[in-house]
């Protein structure tokens, strides 16, 4: 097991996957989120790319109200 | 008309979205205060939540999505926040906030120009959140800043315009630039003292959010910077010390007769 960080709370995978595999496993909403791993941001694109490892911040954000 | 990057707005106030009592309330508090120009945020989100209200709204109004980086500490954390604000909203526009103390909220304007001068490379339409400080104006100007948004005072605190001679001088300093007075406004007259300074406009969201009634409130904001806008176009007249008459005395019943008090 991997151990990572979403949106600062510890989680686990069973072996490396891609963002995009992540997302889908997560059940985030299509295009109203927005990614960065360990405080890089991850453009869209990239998804599929990405493998994420052991001790990966991810962090998920969506739109919310702000001044 | 208001001019930010290559678009012009006829609304001269910029409202933020946060703090009302219901999504139904932010709607016609937006509707009523004629503005076109909204602010936006980021927040995480928890894995396989497929309701989000708030982006159904946004999508529903006819105004620009200005979003922020509000919460970042550094320039690194604000960069990479403004990326992905970027793809999320899409938009390069990006109201750029790094707080430098957490009991004022104020900016931290060291980190600020650093993030400014990085993201303006990336292609960002960055409005920066900033201290009234001239140096740091220009310091933001240098790289590439089209506009600057000076605060009032504090976010949140209501306390209208703490160094209007600053503001007034970074009008003078920067006639060409677009400049926004951003948080601190808790009264629509304090709004219209902005626009009456030559400021282009002005953003403020505690003031409206948190009124008793947001909806009149929007619309007591918009009537504000509209009345400040024009004052300050109209050519305002100089304060003086002494009084001068306005109505006229010559010819005035007895004017020739002159009584001394000492008689």
């Amino acid at each position: 097991m991997l151990k990572l960080f979403l949106n600062g709370e510890p989680i686990s995978i069973e072996a490396p996957i891609s963002i995009q595999h992540f997302i889908v496993e997560k059940k985030y909403s299509a295009n109203a989120f927005a990614v960065a791993v360990n405080e890089t941001f991850i453009p869209r694109r990239q998804y599929g790319d990405i493998l994420l490892n052991e001790h990966d911040r991810i962090e998920i954000v969506s739109a919310m109200q702000g001044g | 008309m208001l001019g930010i990057g290559n678009e012009t707005f006829q609304s001269r106030l910029l409202l933020g979205t946060a703090q009302y009592p219901s999504p139904a309330i932010l709607k016609q508090a937006i509707e009523a205060s004629r503005t076109q120009i909204i602010t936006v945020s980021l927040r995480r989100q928890t894995p396989g939540n497929q309701d989000n209200y708030f982006w159904d709204l946004l999508k529903s109004l006819p105004c620009k999505l200005l979003p922020n980086t509000a919460g970042c500490a550094t320039a690194q954390e604000a960069i990479t926040t403004a990326n992905m604000a970027r793809e999320l909203f899409d938009t390069n526009w990006i109201k750029l906030e790094v707080i430098g103390d957490d009991y004022t909220l104020q900016p931290n304007v060291f980190e600020l120009v650093k993030a400014a001068d990085e993201l303006i490379q990336q292609g960002f339409e960055v409005l920066p959140y900033c201290t009234e400080d001239l140096v740091v104006c220009q310091e933001l100007v240098e790289c590439g800043c089209k506009v600057l948004m000076p605060w009032g005072a504090p976010i949140g605190s209501g306390r209208g315009l703490h160094n209007p001679y600053a503001l007034a001088l970074l009008r003078e300093r920067f006639p060409d630039l677009t400049l926004i007075v951003d948080a601190g406004i808790g009264k629509p007259s304090h709004a219209a003292q902005a626009m009456e300074l030559g400021f282009d406009a002005v953003l403020l969201n505690t003031a409206v959010a948190r009124a008793h009634s947001p909806v009149k409130m929007a619309n007591a904001f918009s009537l504000a910077v509209t009345s400040g806008r024009q004052g300050y176009e109209a050519g305002l007249i100089k304060a003086s010390h002494c009084a001068q008459a306005s109505t006229p005395l010559i010819d005035k019943p007895f004017w020739n007769l002159k009584v001394s008090k000492a008689e």
